[in-house]
């Protein structure tokens, strides 16, 4: 009984045994070729992997720099269209104090030329009236024979002096 | 079209060819009545173009027209003609130019005095022989008085004007403001 036990533990280690010699052989023989290539494969992979990851560090690292760069050069913009504004600000500060200069030139001199010229009106119509009032009254005047008798003697004199 | 100084132009020429020995000083002076009195009475000359009227009543109102005006009997072939070819509204201004052709082939000119006072004869010659020493031409003087000077005299042809008067004086001070 005792016998047939290790007869039949002898066996079954030895089953084990063959098993794992036959295992061992099928692994070497068939999977171990497939596992090493699927790991230099992996490695393949990894070293892409990493690879990439280092092009994505340094893109990253280039992007940083242009943000850096872009925002300097904002800062430069922004200065220079600070400076440009107070420089048109100044400009047009001054062009609408010339714009008021000249437009007050012009308001006086329009005034200027309005009071010169009712003066000059008014002067006419004094001169006007001074020149009919003087009319009748050289009517008047020369509604006397004498007077016109005057006149014509020294008229017919001029003639005379001047034949 | 012509015009109507061109036609009146045309009778004052054939008619001063044709009757230029009736022509002197004493009938210029008439035709220059003649002008005025035509040009106040522009009615008188309605009377040629009534339509029905007779031979008897024409010759009639030249006759009449004539004795009025103190022309002589040439001026009737005028009149006549000037009626016959429907011109006679032209009388005055034919008048005038027979006067102007007068004036030229006599070397004289015309000069229409205005005073404002009433002119002697002798005052008339020193006018007279101012004018002739001025222009080396014979003048006649056509003078009138008038108020409007208020005192002065005015001289003036077609081309010529001359005037000393307190009106002018004052028309030129009116000017200058």
């Amino acid at each position: 009984m005792l016998n047939n036990q290790i007869i039949s533990i002898f066996f079954r280690i030895l089953n084990l045994f063959i098993i794992l010699i036959l295992l061992f052989y099928i692994f070497k023989k068939y999977l171990i070729n497939s596992i090493k290539n699927k790991i230099i494969e992996k490695k393949e992979d990894l070293k892409r992997l990493e690879e990439k990851s280092n092009d994505i560090m340094n893109q990253s690292s280039n992007l940083d720099k242009d943000f850096l760069n872009q925002e300097q050069f904002f800062s430069k913009l922004s200065f220079k269209i600070k400076n440009w504004k107070v420089a048109f600000d100044k400009k047009l500060y001054k062009k609408i104090i010339e714009h008021e200069l000249i437009k007050t030139k012009i308001e006086n001199n329009l005034k200027l030329k309005e009071y010169s010229l009712t003066m000059q009106n008014l002067k006419k119509q004094t001169l006007l009236h001074g020149i009919n009032q003087a009319e009748l009254e050289l009517k008047k005047q020369y509604k006397d024979q004498d007077s016109q008798l005057m006149f014509k003697n020294n008229l017919l004199s001029f003639l005379k002096n001047n034949l | 079209m012509i015009s109507q100084e061109v036609i009146s132009r045309k009778y004052a020429v054939a008619f001063f060819n044709l009757f230029q020995q009736v022509l002197n000083d004493e009938v210029f002076w008439n035709i220059e009545f003649a002008i005025n009195f035509l040009n106040k009475n522009p009615s008188i000359i309605d009377f040629f173009h009534l339509p029905n009227i007779t031979s008897s009543s024409l010759n009639e109102m030249i006759e009449i027209l004539l004795k009025k005006l103190n022309l002589p009997n040439q001026f009737d072939h005028l009149l006549r003609l000037l009626v016959k070819h429907k011109r006679i509204i032209l009388l005055s201004d034919v008048l005038r130019k027979i006067n102007d052709i007068f004036l030229q082939k006599k070397n004289k000119m015309l000069f229409e005095v205005s005073s404002s006072f009433v002119l002697e004869d002798n005052e008339k010659n020193i006018i007279n022989l101012f004018l002739k020493n001025l222009l080396k031409k014979n003048i006649f003087l056509k003078f009138n008085i008038d108020k409007n000077l208020i005192a002065g005299i005015k001289i003036k042809n077609n081309n010529y004007l001359w005037e000393h008067s307190i009106q002018k004086k004052l028309h030129d001070l009116k000017l200058l403001i």
